[in-house]
């Protein structure tokens, strides 16, 4: 009894981080059709944030999650209107655009903060589920991610700035028929996508650790999640999170965390595979 | 028992989803015939096509060709029995010359050097010459049409299969087409999909018309013209 | 077009035959010109196939992990150097046919292609334990295959091919290349693949098997991506997983992007000189060399999204042509050339 409710946290929780990290990249792919190969870094740079933050004497909860998407934001302003915007519609270059980003990232960490690992402790202790010990921290990491795919479901569904984005993903000339700045809205998502990617580096941060090369761990699953998913946000990143967050930490448990992540991966060439446009493209074509 | 068509559809439907998009076509294609497929818009015949050229694999039915089933090969399979095909949008290779075009077509089933005798011969035959070392992508919509005509001619199919070649054309240019198409007909049988009635009269003998994925009927073009039934769901809604 | 082709083997061996003289550091010399091999394979698949390959350190990594390994296990090493040929272009000719008559399109295609380099990285790098054997070799994890056995001289095989020998043969495997692909781009198989690159459905709808062309491209690709992996192995002398990272696939992209897609020569360029760049950045700390190779990609998608090969040779072409035109003006063609782009 004890050890099912530990593996079902414990696949909760795999699901959780998936989402976690995948709902900023999911939120660009899904609405601007554009992949931020960079996301790993934007990440890290959230990470980068927290630490610093909390080491400069901010409250740890504050520095989680007010610091890491505020940088992050601020940064993906910087590259929406530097970068990003000169290429949409154009897919490929924009993933080698961002791809140059995500090196030129990683090279610009180790330039200010040096190849060494930095990180804060788990601001929550863990508690005993019968004789085995559970990290309080994964279960904030559980609620986190509820909270973040809930909320980006209410935005986009009731609030007018969701509608107007939806509609102008669909069809930016009716949009502008409509008098929406459809540059303005493509500025906001992106914005958007970078503080939830920020918010999961925070939110990260105290459990793994940040050094410059850290995002490459993070940009493989979330950019496998996505694909995966297809462009529906919410269903799609649910889906494909779902699906992969069982398989690996079933793996996981069967045989060894790598194995586990390499049946992640394996999972994923199957699926796109079997599925070209991914989860979504093929069974929830309407949902969002 | 008749002697092999060409082109045969048995029962041929076609779903996705929960639409029926064609329902229960049977088609026949003589050796030399020339047919329109003409219909109103969502009327199914584009649908058809796709399906007759392998894009699309039907739900349901049976495709002939000279009598061999083909339902469900994929292009380039049906390509290779002889069929040449081309579709709505001029596709051809952008940045390569006319020639080029043509000469990868031909090369399909023959040797090199027998690709090279047949592309001049298709240049000639079509007039492009003078064009022949351009890249198609700097041409003229016209004359695009041209070499993709070319690149089907190229192929020396028996079956040609035409998604409305009028269609962005100048009246002059339309009255080529017309010359090339009674030319492609001296060697194979062809299906054109159509919407310009004025073309369909200038070409065909006989047409099949299409309505809500059905065929509606299928007579001569002057009959089809005075059908009221036709006029109603057809010309009926261009007039 | 056979004056040409001869013209540039000749210049090509002239330039690579002069190269140690001008640059008398021969060992980066020969990565350089093990560089040139790998962006070759990826030029060919990407700018003339128009298959953006996200993984092509896959082959490379196991081109040179095949020839350790058998390297090891075989007496001789030429036939190691048989097998990891035969490996990688196997491999890519699986993973091809898995993704083009699966029909995945070039995003899916990108992220299968990184995806199978990641399992292929991590694998790797889980294998230190002592079950991980393949024949007599330890696949040695993090730490890789060491010391296992180079290539000798074809005529002694006491003497091991070392030094200006390793520089002279790896740069007679690229002009090679080189040429080989060149001639195959003439041929009508490359000119079937140019026109699938063009028009998929078209070539599809004159009767070619688009899938089976895009395959056999795509193990042309693994296999010489392999063979710059073996020789790779061979100027090492050691084999990590880090050949199968993700900065090492970025890497071979910028080199291919920044020389440019469209040419055999570019990415060849484009290797060198961003390999020599990055090999004089690494003898300084100011700057760190990810962060320049980055701002280099990211300016080059922005700015010269040919490359500089195709930029420069469009450039002169035009000039060329600009100056034929006025000469050629009063004469008709070219008048007629305008009307015609009047209509």
């Amino acid at each position: 009894m004890d050890f099912s409710a530990v593996v079902v946290m414990e696949i909760l929780y795999a699901i959780a981080v998936l989402i976690l990290i995948s709902a900023g990249l999911a939120v660009i792919f899904g609405m601007m059709r554009v992949i931020n190969l960079a996301h790993g870094e934007f990440l890290t740079l959230g990470g980068y944030a927290a630490i610093m933050s909390n080491q400069a004497g901010l409250n740890i909860y504050l520095s989680i999650l007010v610091a890491a998407p505020l940088a992050a934001a601020v940064f993906g302003f910087l590259v929406e209107r530097f970068i990003v915007r000169f290429l949409y519609g154009r897919l490929i270059n924009t993933m080698l655009a961002t791809w140059g980003l995500s090196l030129a990232m990683i090279g610009g960490f180790s330039m200010i903060f040096g190849n060494t690992t930095t990180g804060i402790t788990t601001p929550i202790s863990g508690f005993a589920v019968g004789q085995y010990q559970v990290s309080g921290y994964n279960l904030f990491v559980i609620v986190i991610a509820a909270l973040v795919i809930g909320g980006v479901y209410l935005v986009l569904k009731t609030t007018r700035a969701g509608l107007v984005a939806r509609g102008a993903m669909q069809n930016p000339e009716m949009a502008q028929a409509f008098g929406y700045n459809t540059s303005r809205v493509y500025m906001f998502t992106f914005i958007a996508g970078s503080a939830l990617a920020g918010l999961a580096g925070g939110v990260m941060a105290p459990l793994v650790g940040i050094n410059p090369a850290a995002g490459a761990a993070y940009i493989a699953k979330a950019f496998i999640t996505v694909i995966s998913g297809g462009t529906a946000v919410i269903s799609g990143t649910l889906a494909s999170a779902g699906l992969f967050g069982f398989v690996s930490q079933t793996f996981t448990f069967l045989a060894t965390p790598v194995v586990g992540e390499i049946a992640l991966l394996v999972a994923a060439v199957v699926l796109l595979r079997l599925l070209p446009t991914g989860i979504t493209g093929r069974f929830l074509k309407d949902k969002v | 028992m008749r002697a092999d068509a060409i082109l045969e559809t048995r029962g041929v439907t076609m779903r996705f989803g929960g639409v029926i998009a064609l329902e229960n076509v049977d088609f026949r294609l003589e050796n030399d015939e020339l047919r329109c497929l003409i219909g109103p818009n969502g009327a199914g015949k584009s649908t058809f096509f796709k399906c007759l050229t392998g894009l699309l694999t039907p739900s349901e039915g049976s495709i002939y060709l000279q009598g061999e089933d083909c339902t469900g090969i994929h292009p380039h399979a049906v390509a290779r029995r002889g069929v040449g095909i081309k579709t709505q949008v001029p596709s051809v290779m952008n940045t390569l010359t006319a020639h080029e075009n043509i000469w990868l077509s031909a090369r399909q089933a023959q040797s090199s050097r027998e690709a090279n005798r047949t592309t001049q011969e298709v240049l000639e035959r079509l007039d492009l010459e003078d064009i022949a070392t351009d890249e198609v992508a700097t041409l003229a919509h016209g004359k695009r049409q041209l070499v993709e005509l070319g690149i089907v001619m190229a192929g020396r199919p028996s079956l040609v299969l035409l998604d409305e070649p009028a269609a962005g054309l100048t009246g002059e240019e339309v009255e080529r087409m017309i010359e090339v198409i009674h030319e492609l007909n001296r060697d194979a049988a062809l299906v054109i999909v159509e919407h310009d009635m004025h073309f369909v009269r200038s070409i065909a003998q006989t047409v099949t018309v299409f309505h809500q994925g059905r065929v509606l009927t299928e007579a001569p073009v002057e009959a089809v013209m005075a059908d009221p039934a036709v006029r109603d769901v057809y010309l009926g809604k261009r007039a | 077009m056979l004056r040409e082709t001869l013209l540039s083997a000749a210049v090509g061996l002239a330039l690579l035959v002069v190269a140690p003289f001008l640059f008398d550091d021969i060992y980066t010399l020969t990565v350089l010109t093990i560089y040139g091999l790998l962006a070759l394979s990826l030029g060919f698949i990407w700018g003339f196939g128009g298959i953006l390959c996200f993984g092509q350190a896959a082959f490379f990594g196991l081109g040179a992990y095949g020839f350790a390994i058998a390297s090891i296990n075989f007496a001789d090493p030429w036939v190691a150097a048989l097998v990891s040929l035969i490996i990688p272009a196997l491999f890519a000719a699986a993973l091809g046919a898995m993704l083009f008559y699966g029909r995945l399109s070039d995003v899916y295609l990108a992220v299968v292609t990184l995806v199978v380099t990641l399992i292929l990285f991590k694998f790797m790098n889980s294998t230190a334990g002592s079950a991980y054997k393949i024949g007599d070799a330890r696949l040695g994890g993090y730490n890789g295959i060491p010391g296992f056995d180079t290539l000798t001289l074809p005529w002694d095989s006491s003497e091991y091919l070392i030094n200006e020998y390793l520089y002279y043969f790896c740069a007679l495997v690229l002009l090679l290349a080189y040429l080989g692909l060149r001639w195959l781009l003439t041929a009508p198989f490359g000119r079937i693949l140019i026109g699938i690159r063009e028009n998929e459905l078209r070539a599809e709808l004159v009767g070619y098997d688009v899938r089976l062309v895009k395959t056999l491209a795509f193990a042309i690709g693994g296999m010489l991506a392999g063979m710059s992996g073996m020789l790779f192995a061979n100027w090492a002398e050691i084999v990590t997983p880090a050949l199968f990272s993700l900065s090492q696939s970025a890497e071979i992209i910028i080199w291919v992007i920044v020389g440019g897609a469209g040419s055999l020569l570019g990415p060849i360029v484009g290797a060198f000189a961003l390999g020599a760049l990055k090999f004089f950045l690494g003898q300084q700390t100011l700057v760190n060399n990810l962060f320049v190779l980055g701002s280099i990609l990211v300016v080059t998608v922005l700015f010269l999204p040919r490359g500089i090969v195709p930029t420069l040779t469009r450039f002169f072409k035009k000039r060329r042509r600009g100056a034929k035109a006025v000469s050629q003006g009063k004469r008709g063609r070219s008048s007629r050339r305008r009307l015609r782009h009047a209509r």
